[in-house]
């Protein structure tokens, strides 16, 4: 088989694994803090999102096109339904990450008042991700 | 001819299925953004966590990587990534094949 679109072979067989930390740790100060991290988290979700619908209708070109190819389109709608699915469960994922945050920021605004702006970003954040999931 | 076959712009679908086409194109643009989704959420980590491997935070992230997945992991991203990769290239080989018979 001619090998000749592109493929990370080294990301697709990283191992990928959650950290486990020492202690609780909400941090809004460095690297731009977890607000624009999670920002930028939701931002790629929907990235992927727009990915797969691109790529479901480049294969539907393909089809529509060609007949020899129409044998083909049960394998590429069960892939790009299961791409689907699963960065809907990804986006669903991301919310509970947003909030868990919410919940430590309600939990910690009674002895640190400066949090209370983040809250307001994290309920802007899950507003957001209750839209897209 | 084989009468399963029809005929078709050879050339046309070897270009679309082929390194550079739309289809690779697409493929490579969604790998891209699973790279950066994964490196994101590396770098959330650190920032917000819980205590341990069974805090509520750490399922979350988790959850995340779970779904990322690997190639050899059924259901998760990555492994319909690699069954897109070689469908697409099994599209182009029987393209070149196609035009190859004919030629």
């Amino acid at each position: 088989m001619n090998e000749v679109a592109y493929y990370d072979k080294g990301e697709a067989s990283l191992d990928k694994q959650a950290k486990a930390f020492q202690n609780f740790t909400y941090d809004n100060q460095s690297n731009g803090g977890v607000l624009n991290k999670l920002g930028e988290i939701e931002k790629k979700i929907n990235d992927i999102k727009n990915d797969i619908q691109t790529l479901s209708g480049d294969y539907n070109t393909l089809v529509n096109k060609y007949e020899r190819f129409s044998n083909y389109k049960g394998v590429m709608n069960k892939i790009t339904t299961t791409m689907t699915n699963n960065v809907d469960a990804i986006s669903r994922s991301y919310g509970n990450v947003v909030k868990t945050a919410t919940q430590a920021i309600n939990e910690h605004m009674s002895t640190d008042s400066t949090l209370m702006s983040d809250l307001d970003q994290l309920n802007r954040l899950l507003a957001n991700g209750n839209k897209t999931v | 001819m084989d009468q399963s076959r029809k005929e078709y712009d050879y050339d046309e679908v070897i270009k679309f299925t082929g390194a550079g086409g739309e289809l690779d194109q697409a493929l490579t643009k969604l790998q891209n953004d699973l790279v950066t989704l994964r490196t994101t959420i590396n770098e959330c980590e650190p920032l917000f966590h819980g205590k341990g491997n069974t805090s509520s935070i750490y399922k979350c992230y988790k959850d995340l990587y779970d779904k990322l997945g690997t190639d050899s992991t059924s259901g998760t991203m990555w492994f319909n990534t690699k069954n897109s990769y070689d469908l697409i290239n099994l599209m182009n080989t029987n393209a070149v094949s196609d035009k190859n018979k004919d030629s």
